[in-house]
């Protein structure tokens, strides 16, 4: 992937440091600015974030996001915002921030913003097909495949799969998976799902041990680390 | 009772027994002034036919009867008309005659009370030896005298109801416009014209108002400082507190033993807690200042994964495994984003602190079951940590407490986590349901009204 290129905008020294510092190690590129002016004197293209905080000397960060989006470009902005006022934020959401962060914040919620804004253009994966480790699932022609070899489910395994594939890495609510998956009439309710889970895991064999269980929440399904 | 009613009933009750009292002096002075002709009567009174006396027993017509008549009677009281045709002598007046030579009493009338008197005359004045005059009110005297008093009440009443009836309108007119001025927009003065205690009693108004106003403007004042102090002082600390997570969440990923990582640890709880204090000091003073609610639409799933993402850092210190899972639409909700943000924070945060290491916290956000009777949301916080005891459950999301035994851990600050979460649900119209966990720890739950949005392109 290529580096990424953020316009970091923040005042305050040690605080601009450690979140260039933190960027950086997390492999983005950041040019980082301390004034408002020096912030719309900033080309935009070519940036794939902008790091805004609102008090700012040589101007506000409104103003900033002002001249931002009149130049008509849609580089995602993330607002910096000290401020536990909802009027600032709401502010700045109308002027055309896609996000905000309060501080005090830790780095890595930070890194998951900045993340969540860069990724959200290219949702690449086509949604016919799901790949994850040795498997891979079909959706359209109901088809799973581990290494290549296909397995045999029932229609409410294969539902269950789909559904924690779908939204691979994130745990999945029992709930939400019963509803996907179970027909109440026919499958039982939350009761049976681990029943359906723990078959589902027998079947897939080394596939099987990419759904965790998630202690309160429900299932997951995680690629194996490499 | 109004005052207008009180006044008509007072009016009432001093007029009516004066009336009642003029009925009767007037009616006394009649009964004298009948007497007077009866005696008149009697004293030229003869024997001879009663030169008023009735032609006929039924008038004609329209015809008065003569008011006054003089009847002869025999000493045995019977007529003593040429044709017998006197009217019976009164009974009353005959028991009398037993002992005196003059009698007097009542006379009824269809037309009212008359009046009667008999003299037995000096002896050897035959034909007759008794004379018996009577006189009867004239005919519809005394309806006149009843429509007359009435006059007299209803015009005492009208007189009254009209001289009232200004002052009346005038005090509605005050009251009028000091509930008008109530409001907090009206800030003129009220002004009633004339001079009299209505007008004294706007002027007296508009003194206290006055004071009650400066007086509430320096509280209002006070308090607009007090705030700003607070959001600036949120300001100063939030930037090196940011800094100072950044430094120790570096630390804690290259941290060179288990000793160190421990403090580290330690430290990163440490400045989680002075985040959530201040975030919560901020969410009070906004609770508290009046500050109306920004209540507007938001991402519910955002918000939790935003939350979730912020307690991940407190969680690995604290080794706690904390999930969490949101469907994959948004769930969109009216709500103040910073209240909101807090109220679901406080939730995380009290099932990380009141844990164990190897302990879990999962957050779980739904749609509410279709079996709703309103579409809405539910968010289950649950842990397995030390829990609340069954009987502090009530109590635990009013300000200032903290459970006996198992959250008195620490001192948590001011105690306000909970007591946000339930004020602010309250302000969004979300329920907060608080109950034990099996087998162990709490589990926390709000709900409430939500849309289910289209998902993004």
């Amino acid at each position: 992937m290529v580096t990424p290129r953020i316009l970091l905008v923040e005042d305050d020294h040690a605080l601009g440091t450690q979140v260039q510092q933190a960027l950086t190690t997390a492999g983005c590129s950041v040019i980082w600015v301390t004034r408002a002016d020096d912030a719309q004197a900033e080309p935009l293209d070519g940036l794939d974030l902008i790091l805004l905080d609102l008090m700012l000397p040589g101007g506000h960060g409104f103003d900033v996001l002002r001249h931002v989006r009149g130049q008509q470009h849609q580089v995602p902005v993330l607002v910096l915002s000290a401020r536990s006022e909802t009027t600032d934020k709401v502010r700045a959401l109308e002027l055309g921030a896609d996000d905000y962060l309060t501080k005090p914040f830790w780095p890595e919620e930070l890194l998951a913003r900045v993340r969540a804004r860069l990724r959200r253009p290219s949702l690449s994966q086509a949604p016919g097909t799901l790949t994850l480790g040795p498997m891979t699932v079909r959706v359209d022609a109901r088809l799973v495949l581990v290494d290549d070899y296909p397995v045999d489910l029932t229609r409410v395994e294969f539902d269950l799969l789909v559904a924690l594939a779908r939204r691979q890495g994130a745990a999945v609510s029992r709930s939400s998976l019963v509803t996907q998956a179970l027909d109440p009439d026919r499958d039982g309710d939350e009761r049976t799902l681990d029943v359906h889970v723990s078959r589902l895991r027998k079947k897939l064999g080394i596939a099987g041990t990419m759904v965790s269980t998630v202690w309160g929440v429900g299932y997951r399904l995680q690629e194996p680390a490499r | 009772m109004t005052l207008r009613t009180r006044l008509m009933v007072t009016t009432l009750a001093v007029a009516v027994p004066l009336a009642a009292g003029l009925f009767l002096f007037a009616e006394r002075t009649r009964i004298a002034d009948m007497q007077a002709s009866i005696d008149r009567a009697l004293e030229t009174g003869s024997c001879g036919p009663g030169s008023e006396g009735p032609r006929s027993r039924v008038p004609p017509r329209g015809a008065q009867r003569a008011p006054l008549e003089v009847h002869p009677y025999t000493d045995g009281f019977v007529s003593a008309r040429p044709d017998g045709r006197g009217p019976e002598f009164p009974s009353e007046l005959r028991a009398q005659l037993a002992t005196t030579d003059r009698a007097s009493s009542a006379w009824t009338t269809p037309e009212g009370r008359g009046r009667q008197t008999a003299v037995r005359l000096s002896a050897g004045s035959a034909p007759c030896q008794i004379l018996l005059a009577r006189m009867r009110p004239r005919p519809g005297e005394l309806r006149e005298r009843m429509v007359g008093l009435g006059a007299i009440v209803f015009v005492v009443m009208l007189a009254v109801t009209i001289a009232a009836g200004p002052t009346l309108a005038r005090i509605r007119r005050l009251s009028d416009a000091v509930r008008s001025s109530t409001s907090r927009a009206q800030n003129t003065d009220i002004t009633m014209s004339g001079n009299d205690e209505v007008t004294g009693l706007a002027s007296a108004f508009n003194q206290a108002r006055r004071q009650v106003r400066t007086h509430l403007d320096e509280v209002e004042a006070r308090e607009r400082t007090l705030r700003e102090f607070v959001a600036n002082t949120t300001h100063d600390v939030a930037v090196p507190l940011t800094v100072l997570q950044t430094h120790l969440s570096a630390l804690e990923q290259t941290a060179a033993d288990d000793e160190v990582s421990a403090r580290v640890r330690d430290a990163m709880r440490e400045a989680h807690y002075m985040g959530s204090l201040l975030r919560n000091l901020s969410a009070a003073s906004r609770l508290d200042g009046g500050v109306p609610i920004d209540a507007r639409p938001l991402d519910l799933a955002a918000l939790v994964e935003r939350v979730v993402a912020r307690h991940q850092p407190l969680a690995r210190a604290s080794g706690v495994d904390l999930n969490m899972a949101i469907p994959s639409v948004p769930i969109v909700v009216h709500a103040d984003a910073t209240l909101a943000e807090q109220a679901v924070g406080n939730l995380v945060d009290n099932a990380i602190r009141y844990n164990h290491p190897g302990g879990h916290v999962a957050v779980v956000l739904d749609h509410s079951p279709p079996s709703d009777p309103v579409s809405g949301f539910v968010l289950r916080v649950s842990d397995d940590g030390v829990g609340v005891e069954a009987a502090e459950l009530p109590q635990l999301a009013t300000r200032r407490f903290r459970g006996g035994a198992a959250r008195s851990r620490r001192p948590d600050g001011q105690g306000l986590g909970l007591a946000i979460v339930s004020e602010a649900a309250t302000a969004f119209g979300w329920q907060l349901l608080l109950k034990a966990n099996t087998p162990t720890g709490l589990l926390a739950e709000l709900r409430g009204p939500s849309t289910k949005a289209p998902t993004k392109p």
